[in-house]
């Protein structure tokens, strides 16, 4: 079964390379749902996720020799669209402002504080245009190396090991970059409920 | 287990990474201290949030049309040039 698959892929990426027109298209519809969301998540930009998704697909194109079939197509070219997504994230970046170091409550920090439960009432985590505000106020402020790994962990749902191997990292660092990028999230979406909310918990 | 090991065991635990035993000893926890169970509780529910935020869109027609004929151009001109190779799954080398 899995030989016929992969016998399919060369006749389709052989039908591609000819230039042949449904061939292209089927390429297309088959992984830009995925690529182009992949791309929309890191990016946060319509215009820039179609941008990074064209250059993903000629990049693959143009390394096409470089395909060994040993990964699926797929798991080739997600691979491309992350590195050509996380290239175009940098270069924004570099263009506007220099990344902050993160600041990441501890637990001293949180254990000093009163905290909150919002997640009770489903009425006051319906996502408003204020909530979604900050929250993709919150992500653009996470350096690049926590926004991947929060980005391919919980929004793509890959593994531990699959974000590892994509980003070329080990499973401890992914698991702590992990770690960092939901408590600072946590925190943005905290700071919100705090302010819009007078139903405290006690300590 | 104490309220620092359970902020630190906080991921591992909403991502189902511990083992049996400490998963237990967690739970337990929770039961007993409202604290630490709002913060899992709203780490947890920060992941879902942003999930909900960003589920899939779908990509605009006009773009996947653009999309096809640069891809379509690219290939016909690289074709000209012969710039692109074949992969080696074709050749059987790997």
């Amino acid at each position: 079964m899995h030989q016929i698959i992969r016998m399919d892929e060369k006749k389709f990426l052989a039908a591609v390379r000819r230039g042949d027109e449904r061939a292209v298209q089927k390429l297309v519809d088959l992984y830009s749902p995925r690529l182009y969301n992949l791309a929309l998540r890191i990016l946060r930009h319509p215009q820039d996720a179609e941008d990074a998704l064209q250059e993903t697909f000629i990049t693959a194109l143009g390394k096409l020799d470089q395909f060994d079939g040993r990964a699926s197509f797929f798991t080739w070219i997600y691979r491309i669209a992350v590195n050509t997504s996380l290239m175009a994230l940098r270069k924004r970046r570099s263009r506007h402002r220099k990344e902050e170091p993160l600041m990441w409550p501890g637990f001293d920090e949180i254990q000093s504080r009163e905290l909150i439960d919002w997640t009770a009432d489903p009425g006051r985590t319906l996502l408003t245009t204020e909530m979604r505000q900050i929250m993709d106020e919150a992500i653009e402020k996470l350096p690049a190396k926590y926004r991947m790994v929060f980005v391919l962990r919980d929004l793509e749902e890959l593994t531990t090991e699959e974000t590892a191997k994509t980003l070329g990292v080990t499973t401890a660092n992914v698991k702590i970059r992990l770690m960092r990028a939901r408590l600072f999230l946590r925190e943005a979406l905290a700071k919100y409920f705090h302010e819009h909310d007078d139903t405290k918990a006690q300590p | 287990m104490t309220h620092r090991q359970i902020f630190k065991k906080v991921c591992d635990f909403i991502d189902g990474e511990l083992d049996e035993t400490t998963c237990k000893q967690l739970e337990k926890h929770l039961v007993a201290c409202p604290r630490c169970r709002i913060y899992v509780d709203t780490v947890r529910q920060t992941i879902m949030l942003y999930q909900v935020k960003d589920s899939p869109r779908k990509l605009p027609a006009k773009a996947r049309k653009q999309l096809v004929a640069t891809i379509a151009l690219k290939i016909k001109k690289a074709g000209n040039d012969h710039k692109w190779t074949k992969p080696s799954c074709f050749t059987g080398q790997r």
